[in-house]
């Protein structure tokens, strides 16, 4: 029933659309209202996509601060080609792949870790992340950046499309696949808890 | 739980831990980069369209690995490269790929076919196989008495590549060989043509090469009755040592003709009767060659209506004839 009430009560996924060039232009000459304006709109959806290329919270953060770091020492080479965040997903790929803390935690290593950091204790819920885990863990990358990518951000299949340069068909054939994984393994555990 | 359950639970769980991390990243100090490094690099329009036509070409480059590797493992592993004729009395010949492991087999004989069945050969070195064919023919009863005769002729028209395969066979029968030299005999098979001519024989091609020079040595025998000699005997024949053999062993006798190969007559007949042109082979260092001006000067001398006329060729046979080829000067007296 709490699960019930949990899963009507979650916060619709916010759209994420007001990044163009120019916001990117602004950062680069050093305006701190342009990226804060970046910030707000894209914090959810990057530390999605970051989460889901590392799979691990801890370092999913660490990429999101540096990320953010390389965009404001970089936005004054940006080239205007009307895909800004397809450049900040290339940056936080990069650095995914460039991180070397390879040692992933186990989920309850993590869970302990999440629990006793103030900035999430008050809202944490132990099953929601293990919920996450087990599904980060069944998916691929693609799927698992396609999924966050759509279900927490947002986002539509046409712009991840765009902004992570893939056809339309693969994020089309992979959020589906992906998604029937995820239902099959639900089923299964509700099976096998019986 | 449905997609919509799971969309919506994924979304909070997400949204539970994701972090703020303003404080830290928006106000500190930041160095300005000179230049885009491997991070930050933007792909450009000119750069992406060459990758994505990289990327378009990579199904015909996929194709053409797949097909490359295809042919590679044909040429290598199924192409017959060369042939080695093993014959006792069954006769069986072996094709071999060009890392000299046996692909096909082909029996003469029943007594060749339950050896083959008997005896696992696909893909095993040469070596291994005539060993195990030797070994099967032992138990037989082949090559067990004094009389016994084994050769191994082999076909391979790259010279090096024949020298070694040689060397490979004569390694195969060295204890043979080392207990009764008389016992084996090995022959590289030089005549290229000679594999359809076996065929009409249904002989192995080293018997066929055995025959053509017992005939050439021996040219009153036809090739029909050297075709139905024991091996040993056609050793001899084919080696002038009739003398060392068992009288009863000589054949009689037979008049000519005889089939020979031939490579295409160059004087434009149509319908070219072959009895003859064994006259026309000429021995020089162990290979045989075809003397086109000899074939020329029989037609100029004895052609009749598209064929040689036999008598004319017997006369010349009987005059210019010297037990290895024809005098060309005979011709003009």
């Amino acid at each position: 029933m709490i699960f019930f009430m949990n899963v009507i009560g979650a916060p619709a996924p916010t759209r994420t659309y007001n990044i163009d060039d120019e916001l990117i232009m602004r950062i680069g000459a050093d305006d701190q209202e342009a990226f804060n304006t970046l910030y707000e709109n894209i914090n959810q959806p990057l530390y999605a996509y970051i989460l889901s290329l590392t799979q691990d919270v801890q370092n999913a953060e660490d990429i999101l601060q540096e990320t953010y770091l390389k965009i404001r020492s970089a936005a004054h080479l940006y080239k205007a080609m009307g895909k800004p965040m397809a450049w900040i997903f290339t940056i936080a790929r990069n650095l995914s792949m460039m991180q070397h803390r390879s040692a992933k935690r186990t989920a309850e290593e993590e869970i302990d870790h999440l629990e006793h950091d103030p900035r999430f204790s008050m809202q944490f819920d132990r099953d929601d992340h293990i919920f996450l885990k087990e599904i980060l863990s069944q998916l691929n990358e693609k799927e698992r950046s396609i999924i966050l990518l759509h279900t927490v951000s947002g986002y539509k299949h046409r712009e991840i499309a765009r902004d992570l340069n893939m056809p339309l068909s693969t994020v089309l054939s992979n959020y589906s696949r992906g998604m029937n994984k995820l239902r099959m393994m639900v089923e299964y555990q509700k099976a096998s808890s019986k | 739980m449905n997609r919509r359950e799971i969309k919506q639970r994924i979304n909070r769980a997400v949204r539970q831990i994701t972090p703020n991390v303003y404080d830290d990243v928006a106000t500190v100090p930041v160095r300005k980069m000179a230049a885009h490094d491997h991070i930050t690099r933007q792909e450009l329009p000119g750069e992406r369209s060459l990758s994505v036509r990289m990327f378009g070409f990579a199904p015909a480059f996929a194709s053409l690995a797949v097909l490359f590797i295809a042919i590679f493992a044909w040429w290598q592993f199924l192409r017959i490269d060369s042939v080695v004729a093993v014959d006792v009395n069954p006769s069986i010949e072996l094709k071999l790929n060009r890392l000299s492991h046996v692909v096909a087999v082909q029996a003469y004989n029943p007594e060749a076919q339950s050896l083959v069945e008997a005896v696992p050969w696909r893909f095993s070195p040469v070596e291994d196989v005539i060993q195990r064919l030797l070994g099967a023919m032992k138990q037989q009863g082949y090559l067990q008495s004094e009389n016994s005769f084994l050769m191994l002729s082999y076909q391979q028209d790259n010279q090096i590549r024949a020298e070694a395969l040689g060397r490979r066979l004569n390694k195969a029968v060295l204890r043979l060989k080392l207990q009764n030299p008389e016992m084996v005999y090995v022959q590289r098979v030089e005549i290229k043509e000679i594999a359809g001519l076996a065929d009409d024989y249904d002989v192995s091609r080293g018997v066929m090469q055995l025959i053509l020079k017992a005939q050439i040595m021996n040219p009153q025998y036809s090739v029909e009755l050297l075709s139905e000699l024991d091996l040993q005997t056609l050793y001899w024949l084919s080696e002038n040592k009739m003398q060392s053999a068992p009288e009863s062993t000589a054949p009689s006798p037979t008049p000519v003709p005889v089939t020979f190969p031939t490579p295409e007559p160059t004087l434009g007949i149509l319908s070219t009767p072959r009895s003859w042109e064994f006259l026309c082979w000429e021995e020089d260092d162990d290979e045989y060659e075809w003397d086109d001006d000899c074939w020329e000067d029989l037609w100029e001398y004895c052609g009749e209506n598209g064929r040689l006329n036999d008598d004319c060729v017997q006369r010349i046979v009987d005059a210019c004839w010297d037990g290895e080829e024809l005098d060309d000067d005979c011709f003009d007296d």
